[in-house]
């Protein structure tokens, strides 16, 4: 999962973009608005957490940008300001969740897994594909009943293809989900990420559509 | 407490009473003169009559006839006397007391009996004719005049103080009014007092509690909103401190924990500025009511203030240049050393890591201005920002160093409690910025424009 982060203070944004990474998500960290607008139109990424107060263009007016643009990636907004008013403002100018500062590291990852679980049509907190158990929360997999040990590129990989069932992935779409702009990709990369998992799950778990991509396919009962 | 009604009715009424006895005694005296007067007329003209009368009476009919005088006795409480030298005998009614007889003709006052007569004589032939009247008939008579003025005065007074009581109470409503209307508001209400319908006498007074009440409420409006913004903005450092101490509690190694625990202190450190910024700008105000404003050198701050920098700057390769005319300013020294310390350190923070930087610190003395100028060859600051950097909390766009966004915020307040203004324009060689302040000489002292 590929996570855009807005903060302009540079403390609050090294420690997001560790605990983020810890959890094993591809976090991008820019410094003011404009800066996100272009990487928002650039990059497919699945969640936002945009800090409102940014120096130069400020955080209310980036969201209404990225709402005007009809860009529709989940966005977290972090503030100071935590009155009613402030909260509603920012919600109705197009936030989808809000969090006020100082926060906890741990809620922050909760909340950006409830974003994702709610942009993904999911009500269960449980991804389950046949088989195949992913709890994004404790980051435990199971696949028939067996606990599946998974390095953190091989756990993101497996939820990027779990998360929306029937789609087939291009390793280039599998590879802007995984890496940031920071991270040099192999061009073998993710073919190795697939036959590890194949390895640990089964051969059939993960199908290749010749020239298209992947598609997770898990047999049930 | 003193009550204006009650005082202006007491007052009234002690003044219109004092009146009245004033006018009373003034009555008393006036009325005795002119009783005084009338009586001892007629006392002369009875005794005078009484002798033409007792002169005719012996002629035709002898002497022996005195009893008829003295009996004929007219009214005013008049006793007659006569002597008659020829029989040295005196006649009066049985009641009457005895009159000395008289050393001379005319009038004189005498006691008998512990009472006073007043005595008019005259000789008629052998006798003496001596008409008396008693004094205390003419005080009773200009006391009873007196008091038949008195009297319908007095009835009025408890009337008048009625009405006086009344009138006050209805003249005095505006005031009871806007007292009823103050004690009403609640204590956060700094709304102006209605001025609707108030006499001139009460309007000035509400106008001048309208003006502190404006003033009041900007200035606790600004404290406010000062409180307000110096919450939200520690919230920053805090959420930086919270997600680094859980990034050290998740820490899997020792080196990633310590790097933690340095960038906690890092922290820290500037949280405690940013207290430190924000207590700065607090006190600055209150520090300017209480001090005494000192002739201040500005070229000698200056100078001091470069000294100060001077290690800090050259670890990024900054030169600090003078270029300094001796001149002075009425203001409060540690506020405009704060000031030339914050603009320069500003500079240093904002030019470095392009290379060697300048920075130039210029003093000029003008005929009733000063100048002093603080210049850098750095990024500078774009135009439509050069506004907005004087607000507190501003940062300006892509500006990497942690400052706490009150520097300049506290540089703006100086320059205000010394009535200087501030202009931001292009740097050293056109590169960078400046910063150009103007102090009238006066600085604190300076009147109000």
């Amino acid at each position: 999962m590929r996570i855009l982060l807005v903060e302009d203070d540079e403390m609050i944004g090294e420690s997001v973009v560790a605990g983020l990474e810890n959890e094993d998500y591809a976090v991008d960290w820019v410094k003011d608005g404009d800066a996100a607008l272009l990487a928002l139109k650039t990059t497919p990424f699945s969640l936002m957490i945009l800090d409102l107060g940014l120096p130069g263009k400020d955080g209310i007016q980036v969201l209404k940008e990225i709402r005007a643009a009809h860009l529709a990636t989940p966005i977290l907004v972090t503030t100071a300001r935590d009155t009613v008013d402030d909260r509603i403002k920012g919600l109705d100018s197009g936030a989808d969740d809000y969090l006020i500062k100082p926060y906890d590291l741990d809620e922050l990852s909760a909340r950006v897994r409830a974003l994702l679980r709610r942009s993904a049509g999911r009500a269960d907190p449980v991804i389950e594909r046949g088989y195949l158990k992913i709890s994004p929360a404790t980051r435990e997999v199971t696949y028939k009943n067996r606990p599946i040990i998974l390095s953190s590129k091989e756990y993101a990989l497996l939820v990027a293809l779990a998360e929306r069932p029937g789609i087939v992935w291009s390793r280039a779409m599998l590879e802007e989900k995984l890496y940031n702009w920071d991270n040099t990709v192999g061009s073998n990369a993710i073919e190795v990420h697939i036959h590890h998992l194949r390895k640990k799950l089964s051969d059939e778990a993960i199908k290749t559509v010749r020239g298209v991509g992947y598609l997770l396919e898990v047999e049930s009962d | 407490m003193t009550s204006i009604r009650r005082k202006l009715l007491v007052t009234l009424i002690g003044a219109l009473l004092a009146a009245c006895f004033g006018a009373t005694a003034a009555t008393f005296f006036s009325a005795q003169a002119e009783f005084n007067e009338f009586l001892d007329t007629h006392l002369k003209e009875t005794a005078h009559a009484l002798a033409q009368s007792s002169l005719h009476d012996m002629r035709a009919n002898g002497p022996k006839t005195h009893m008829t005088i003295v009996g004929d006795a007219p009214s005013y409480q008049i006793i007659i006397q006569v002597y008659d030298s020829l029989t040295n005998s005196l006649w009066h009614r049985e009641n009457s007391p005895t009159l000395p007889l008289p050393d001379k003709a005319g009038f004189l006052d005498v006691s008998v009996n512990g009472k006073t007569w007043r005595t008019y004589s005259t000789g008629a032939g052998p006798l003496v004719i001596t008409v008396a009247q008693d004094l205390s008939v003419r005080t009773a008579l200009a006391e009873k005049a007196s008091f038949h003025m008195l009297q319908p005065l007095t009835l009025l007074i408890p009337l008048i103080a009625l009405a006086v009581w009344i009138i006050l109470g209805t003249g005095l409503a505006p005031l009871e009014k806007t007292a009823r209307s103050v004690s009403r508001r609640s204590p956060t209400s700094l709304k102006p007092l209605s001025t609707k319908d108030l006499p001139l006498e009460l309007y000035g007074l509400v106008n001048a509690i309208n003006q502190l009440l404006t003033r009041l409420n900007e200035s606790l409006t600004a404290q406010q909103r000062f409180a307000s913004d110096a919450a939200h903005e520690l919230r920053t450092p805090l959420t930086a401190l919270k997600l680094q101490v859980q990034l050290a509690q998740r820490a899997k190694t020792p080196e990633a924990q310590q790097k933690c625990f340095v960038r906690l202190n890092e922290g820290i450190n500037r949280a405690t500025r940013l207290v430190e910024q924000l207590l700065t700008l607090a006190r600055l105000d209150p520090e300017a009511m209480k001090k005494p404003a000192q002739t201040v050198r500005l070229d000698l701050l200056a100078q001091s203030v470069k000294e100060d920098l001077t290690p800090i700057a050259q670890e990024k390769s900054i030169e600090i240049q003078l270029d300094l005319q001796p001149c002075a300013v009425d203001g409060l020294e540690d506020a405009l050393r704060l000031l030339i310390t914050n603009l320069t350190d500003n500079a240093i923070r904002y030019t470095g890591s392009l290379g060697s930087g300048h920075i130039l610190l210029q003093t000029q003395d003008q005929s009733d201005t000063v100048v002093i100028s603080v210049s850098d060859d750095g990024p500078g600051i774009a135009p439509e920002e050069r506004e907005r950097i004087f607000d507190r909390f501003y940062r300006a766009l892509g500006t990497k160093t942690s400052g706490t966004g009150l520097g300049l915020a506290i540089v703006k307040r100086i320059i205000d409690i010394h009535h200087g203004k501030i202009q931001v324009s292009d740097g050293i060689n056109g590169k960078g910025t400046a910063f150009i302040i103007t102090f009238p000489k006066l600085g604190i002292n300076a009147p109000l424009s």
